[in-house]
């Protein structure tokens, strides 16, 4: 533990338990009709058909957007290209994109493409940049003198890279790819417009579908067991590591020069790729758009929802980030058990469902604060235990980043911990700190099931305006706020593109 | 076994083209040849192309006569050791040195002879089975040597490798490398910013500015003849003289001061001569040819280094360690041996 200060110790654990608590309602709501009831639904061979469903989905996004992931940071950093700041841009961009938008996008161009391959295909295009981002950012980090070394003991690039850099880089694509697993296995929209059953969708069936929400808790148990696995699944292949322990004072490292027949390949790709994630999906939009007669446009309607999108992006952003801080902190710093147990239970929050998050603290607000039930807090509080996996793994790897000679040295001149925390240690990370900010707004930006349920009466958001436009089958009049709901999400997509050019840059 | 050579080497980068120009270079066999330069010079741009780790833009790489300038890094045997040693964090000792033998897994590694004799080689028997984090800076240093030389280089390039290194470790470990790679036999490039290192272990010493060569020649040559002012005044503390040539001799205001080897100035031409401080004595001012004030005094045990202020010019003069002089006397100077004359127009 090498001695954590108590205060952010302490500051943890309630982190934790906030995060944890949508879990207890959880289970105590699925044993409220007694357990046998519960374990009927959840031993039955419907449970095992949509947990393989959701696994097989999980696997192949997750190993997709891994391997995907590490080629194009490594190509839109390393490599010499054209143009560089255009690919990091589009490496960044597919954020803009929510699943479910491209996914309605697809599914109204290609009616019939429905199932496993196809969602996986636009899950791995909407969520690479999970992997990419974090990736990058490890690459710029990397003591690149290593592989230098190995070349020069005979290695041929390829086995340099994975014998040496690829160690380097694995703990921040591996949390990328866990962030992926998650967001994959907790995804309603998407899989729901591409039908294909998950638990996630089953869970989403028995609310909306009966009135017995206690089936519906009994039946999330074994997703959230499956979110442990995952992010049991990252830890150990982390080894307990803290990220970036060894940051020599490389030099920097002119990106490498690849023959022009090369170059044009990976530019190819990277264009098809950018091609598939958001142009594609942007433009089959705009041709919807442009051919839907039928829609009445609502300009109005249309600005208080991004308004109102914009409102709560910020604020949940802001307050994501407040409450990450000492996590993300204690996990850079001090890694003990205590502190992995607590940053492990603040990811289950992200794994579970937006709509069992939203329904635990429906029912939690009902018992404990009742006149705060259907308030901005709610919906505030389902966001933070949706988004805090996001800040937490921003901020650690920010403070991994802080060398400890500048720490040691502001407490010599006189400055306190806690000083030395905020003016050192938080200064330094901010820009890691401000890419989590981003991170988190563009979630809360694209969130739909926890909206549809927590929102206040009358309170639109985008997501909430295109979902309800959908399902009455108004593909027409979904188009253009796809569109918007694209646009919006390119700012912080935009602002995080600035920031990993200036870090990549460095 | 010709050695190294280099011919006419260019290289650079796309936003700075020229950061090595027509660099030529010949290292014998076995040869310990330092590459001198201040920051900036190209020493690591050169690093980088010895290695194959940079294509230049012109020029031949040649070593015992074959051409490998097209060679990628793992087939050219030659070993790099970089500035923090940049030891494999995931492998153990032995695993660091065996990597680059070929067919030598690296849970075998400790028991190989090969490793284990370049483990006694560079005086860290015993320590096969340490992870890197685990060892002294120095002795990681010495672990990346070991690993160098397991591939049996043809060529060594040590970049900077005794930089990290705190001053009562730094002497050690020089030594220690140096001796290693003498034992070895191998030819060895040592890349550094240090003028004393360059000067005191190298066989020879390639001083390189702005992308170029600007002298070769053993450490006693660059120091005493240097080939101009900007060498003189970069391995060593240096006193410039401006004078007027009369035959075998400068006038300066130090009074006359004789020069070696051909005058580069005609009969009553401008001349500039190198004096070293240890070539200046401290006299009675009354029968000097000058005088001054003395405005410090870096005490050394053998020697000491006195500054004396000469008008509005501060002149180095290195005293035996027994002779006493003090901050405010009042000395003569006068030159003891003869000077060097330098190109007067790169001054």
């Amino acid at each position: 533990m090498r001695g954590a200060p108590v205060a952010l110790l302490c500051a943890g654990v309630g982190v934790a338990a906030l995060a944890l608590a949508p879990i207890v309602q959880l289970v105590v709501r699925a044993g409220s009709d007694g357990w046998d009831q519960a374990l009927r639904i959840i031993v039955r061979p419907r449970t095992a058909q949509l947990l393989g469903n959701t696994v097989a989905l999980a696997a192949v996004v997750g190993l997709a957007t891994l391997v995907l992931g590490i080629a194009v940071a490594y190509a839109s950093t390393r490599v010499r290209l054209p143009a560089r700041g255009l690919w990091l841009l589009l490496a960044c961009l597919p954020l803009a994109v929510p699943s479910f938008v491209a996914a309605f996008a697809w599914a109204s161009t290609f009616p019939g493409v429905t199932g496993l391959w196809p969602l996986a295909l636009v899950m791995t295009l909407t969520c690479l940049p999970l992997v990419t981002v974090p990736t990058m950012g490890a690459l710029a980090l990397a003591d690149h003198t290593l592989a230098d070394v190995a070349r020069t003991l005979g290695r041929r690039p390829v086995p340099a890279f994975v014998g040496v850099t690829l160690p380097q880089i694995l703990p921040a694509a591996l949390a990328g790819t866990l962030l992926v697993a998650l967001y994959t296995i907790s995804d309603f929209g998407a899989p729901a417009i591409l039908r294909y059953q998950t638990l996630t969708t089953g869970v989403y069936a028995l609310f909306t579908g009966t009135v017995d929400r206690s089936a519906a808790a009994a039946m999330s148990l074994p997703l959230v067991l499956l979110a442990l696995a995952c992010v049991w699944g990252e830890q150990s292949a982390r080894g307990g590591r803290g990220d970036g322990e060894r940051h020599a004072a490389s030099r920097r490292r002119p990106p490498r020069e690849l023959s022009r027949a090369t170059t044009v390949l990976v530019v190819t790709g990277l264009t098809v790729l950018a091609g598939l994630s958001v142009l594609g999906p942007l433009g089959a939009l705009v041709v919807r758009m442009l051919r839907a007669d039928r829609y009445a446009a609502a300009p109005v309607e249309l600005a208080s929802a991004a308004a109102t999108s914009l409102a709560l992006a910020t604020v949940a952003a802001t307050l994501t980030v407040l409450v990450a801080l000492p996590v993300g902190y204690l996990a850079a710093r001090h890694r003990g058990r205590l502190v992995r147990a607590i940053e492990g239970a603040t990811m289950i929050g992200y794994a579970l469902p937006g709509v069992v998050v939203a329904l635990a603290l429906v029912a939690l607000t009902l018992t404990a604060v009742p006149f705060a039930y259907q308030g901005p807090a709610g919906l505030l509080a389902a966001y933070l235990l949706l988004t805090l996996p996001l800040a937490i793994g921003s901020a650690r790897a920010a403070f991994a980043r802080v060398p400890a000679p500048a720490r040691e040295i502001s407490r010599t001149l006189g400055r306190g911990p806690i000083a030395t925390w905020l003016r050192v240690s938080v200064r330094t990370a901010l820009p890691g700190i401000a890419a989590g900010w981003v991170l988190v707004a563009a979630e809360v930006l694209k969130e739909l099931p926890a909206t549809l349920m927590l929102r206040p009466i009358g309170v639109e958001t985008l997501a909430t305006e295109l979902w309800t436009r959908t399902s009455i089958g108004a593909y027409g009049a979904s188009a253009p706020i796809g569109v918007v709901l694209v646009l919006v999400g390119l700012l912080p997509a935009l602002l995080l593109a600035r920031s990993v050019g200036v870090r990549v840059a460095r | 076994m010709t050695g190294l050579r280099i011919e006419g080497l260019r290289a650079g980068y796309r936003d700075a083209p020229d950061v090595l120009r027509d660099l030529t270079l010949r290292v014998e066999p076995g040869e310990l040849v330092a590459v001198l330069g201040p920051s900036g010079s190209g020493k690591t741009t050169l690093v980088r192309v010895l290695a194959g780790l940079h294509a230049p833009s012109a020029g031949r790489l040649l070593i015992d006569d074959a051409d490998i300038t097209a060679l990628p890094p793992e087939r050219r045997a030659i070993g790099l050791v970089p500035q923090d040693g940049a030891l494999f964090g995931t492998m153990n000792v032995a695993a660091n040195i065996g990597y680059g033998v070929r067919g030598l897994p690296a849970r075998r590694a400790i028991a190989d002879p090969w490793v284990n004799e370049l483990l006694r080689l560079v005086g860290l028997d015993g320590l096969g089975r340490r992870m890197p984090h685990k060892l002294s800076g120095g002795q990681q240093q010495r672990v990346a040597l070991a690993r160098a030389l397991a591939i049996r280089p043809r060529l060594v390039l040590l970049d900077e490798p005794f930089n990290a290194l705190d001053a009562a470790l730094r002497a050690q470990v020089r030594a220690d490398v140096v001796a290693t790679l003498r034992d070895a036999g191998v030819t060895a490039l040592l890349i550094t910013h240090d003028q004393d290192e360059a000067l005191g272990l190298c066989d020879r010493v390639a001083v390189l500015h702005d992308g170029s060569m600007v002298q070769l020649g053993t450490p006693a040559e660059v120091y005493r003849r240097p080939a101009d002012a900007w060498v003189a005044g970069f391995v060593g503390e240096a006193v410039l003289l401006n004078g007027v040539r009369r035959g075998g001799a400068v006038d300066t205001w130090l009074g006359p001061v004789a020069t070696e080897g051909t005058a580069l100035t005609a009969d009553g031409g401008a001349a500039l001569v190198l004096l070293r401080p240890e070539q200046l004595r401290v006299v009675g001012a009354e029968r000097a040819p000058a005088t001054g004030v003395v405005r410090g005094v870096e005490f050394h045990g053998h020697a000491a280094l006195v500054r004396v202020l000469v008008e509005a010019a501060e002149v180095l003069v290195r005293i035996p360690g027994g002779q006493r002089v003090q901050v405010g006397d009042s000395v003569g100077l006068a030159a003891s041996e003869p000077g060097h004359e330098l190109p007067a127009a790169t001054g």
